[in-house]
């Protein structure tokens, strides 16, 4: 048994340890900072930022599956002039680096967005989120990589910044896109966001979810982005994200295994407020007590 | 604040209706009238998440809060297993409750069935400070006028029925006729709290309801839990109900 060093620089982000909550899982602050301390996080992640100031769909919004849950929010967001002014300074407050998430339902919010954070040394990394299932035309942005391709290079040209990359699941071939990311700049990727989803109320034979449908996550989906972690990891260079339905250490370390540099938790914040810290520690534990010596050593061993 | 509780005390009203009491000297001493708590009784994932709530009372001496709640479903039916001395996972007290001001003469709080249990620490928290509180519910059967005993003893003016030919909403309207309210409360019904409002228009009274609404986090990061408000500019908007609320000015509700 020897010391394990959690440290990782994911992208050029330096972080203490390799996790962070996914985007729109964990956000709002007074009443998280009395169930531990947020600087103990690798990162804290925003909820997507939109390039407009958005209301978000009708309700209902979320309901529980087996397995986990679907959303169909639809990013309701203050705007990126009003979230850079009167957001930002209190995540750039938590000792942490922020990873500002941006959506947007055309390629001009990303450059317009981008353009506004520039190279603000507030913001440790750009996620650009290409894939929420529950906004525009419900097509997500990475479902082809040549979409990617022109939307991550224009903002390449825009911003300076760590630039990750949120693919979708609802591809045929995730290593598409995860390269088109990739050869246009990025410097990481997220694999992946929600599966489209729906529920149906049989009592009222209607869709349960205001937006008809929405984005599936939990442990349940655990196994299939294990696959495209997996795959994209051997795919690209850069390192890969894992973020889909985290709920332990466990499934950290076997992200890790598969191939991932980092990993975010997701909806499990909702269920167990510990769980990020509970991860960060049963790694730490898990990797002393197996010999690896750093995140790198263990990842990618399944491969 | 999220603990992992002990049971102090379950009780069954009926098979559906079902009190739990739990110990925290921490959570007893910070939860206020109209609040919630995020509860999961049991392990796993599978329910998967955590149920929202509404506190019923607390007891900050003995370190209690308790809930009374509906078996609904799979979440409640196994918070319903539950004994004296098993464990669960709790977090809060959450959101923000009913408004009381300090030098409130009388206020009136107005429920139905399962809409009752957020009054009752209202009521007492009110009692304690020297406020009348008239107490208006309904319910389809005598069994389900919660807490009308508890209520009475604490000194409640109480004013019930279970007669769905009879508005519990007019037996304060005639109040309203001899007595001055400073404000009124509800919980459980859309149409209690539309008639409520509809009192507050003709009388000077403040008016609030307590929403209910599905909760995925209940601290205001899913924004999974919104309902449609009217802000002071007249403008339409969404508020997360776990943060923004639960309990909101009638006004504000479109």
């Amino acid at each position: 048994m020897g010391a394990c060093d959690l440290r990782i620089n994911l992208g050029g982000m330096e972080m203490k340890n390799p996790v962070m909550p996914a985007s729109g899982a964990y956000d709002y602050f007074e009443h998280n900072a009395d169930v531990f301390p947020m600087d103990r996080l690798g990162a804290v992640m925003v909820k997507s930022v939109h390039r407009h100031p958005r209301e978000g769909n009708s309700a209902p919004r979320i309901t529980e599956v087996l397995g986990g849950m679907i959303n169909a929010v639809g990013i309701p967001s203050v705007g990126i002039e009003a979230f850079m002014a009167q957001e930002l300074p209190r995540f750039d407050a938590i000792g942490a680096p922020v990873v500002l998430s941006l959506s947007g339902h055309a390629p001009e919010h990303y450059y317009e967005s981008a353009e506004i954070v520039a190279d603000d040394q507030r913001v440790g990394a750009i996620e650009l989120n290409l894939s929420c299932p529950n906004v525009g035309t419900g097509l997500p942005f990475s479902a082809g990589g040549a979409i990617v391709e022109e939307i991550v290079s224009g903002v390449r040209r825009r911003t300076k910044l760590p630039l990750y990359v949120k693919l979708s699941p609802n591809v045929s071939d995730i290593r598409e896109t995860a390269r088109a990311a990739e050869l246009s700049g990025a410097d990481a990727v997220t694999v992946a966001n929600t599966y489209r989803a729906m529920k149906i109320d049989i009592r009222t034979g209607k869709p349960v979810l205001g937006n008809i449908s929405g984005g599936m996550s939990g442990p349940a989906i655990k196994p299939q982005t294990m696959f495209l972690v997996y795959q994209a990891s051997g795919a690209v260079s850069i390192p890969v994200i894992a973020c889909g339905g985290i709920a332990t250490w466990q499934d950290a370390a076997e992200y890790i295994m598969a191939g991932a540099s980092a990993v975010q938790v997701g909806c499990v914040n909702f269920v167990n407020p510990m769980a990020m810290v509970e991860v960060i520690d049963g790694l730490q534990q898990f990797m002393e007590e197996r010999g690896f010596r750093s995140v790198e050593e263990m990842r990618g061993i399944a491969r | 604040m999220y603990q992992t509780v002990k049971v102090a005390e379950t009780s069954t009203i009926s098979p559906q209706y079902r009190r739990i009491v739990i110990q925290s000297p921490e959570m007893a001493q910070a939860s206020q009238p109209g609040q919630f708590m995020m509860l999961k009784a049991w392990e796993g994932t599978v329910p998967f998440l955590m149920r929202p709530i509404s506190i019923n009372d607390a007891d900050p001496a003995a370190g209690t809060v308790s809930f009374l709640y509906k078996v609904v479903g799979e979440g409640t039916a196994l918070m319903a297993k539950l004994q004296k001395g098993d464990s669960l996972q709790a977090l809060g007290p959450l959101g923000h409750g009913f408004p009381l001001a300090a030098g409130a003469k009388r206020i009136a709080v107005i429920g139905r069935g399962i809409g009752i249990a957020p009054l009752r620490l209202l009521a007492r928290r009110a009692v304690e400070q020297g406020t009348e509180v008239y107490a208006y519910l309904s319910a389809k059967e005598e069994q389900q006028l919660f807490d009308r005993r508890e209520l009475e003893d604490l000194g409640v003016i109480l004013r019930t029925t279970c007669d769905a030919k009879v508005n519990v909403t007019a037996f304060f309207a005639e109040d309203l006729e001899k007595l001055t309210f400073d404000a009124a409360y509800s919980c459980g019904s859309k149409r209690l709290m539309g008639e409520m409002h509809q009192l507050h228009l003709r009388h000077d009274f403040e008016s609030y309801v307590s929403l209910e609404e599905h909760m995925a986090c209940g601290i205001g990061a899913c924004k999974g839990c919104v309902c449609r408000t009217r802000g002071e500019d007249g403008g339409e908007r969404y508020e997360t109900v776990c943060q923004c609320g639960p309990v909101f000015p009638t006004e504000r509700i479109v």
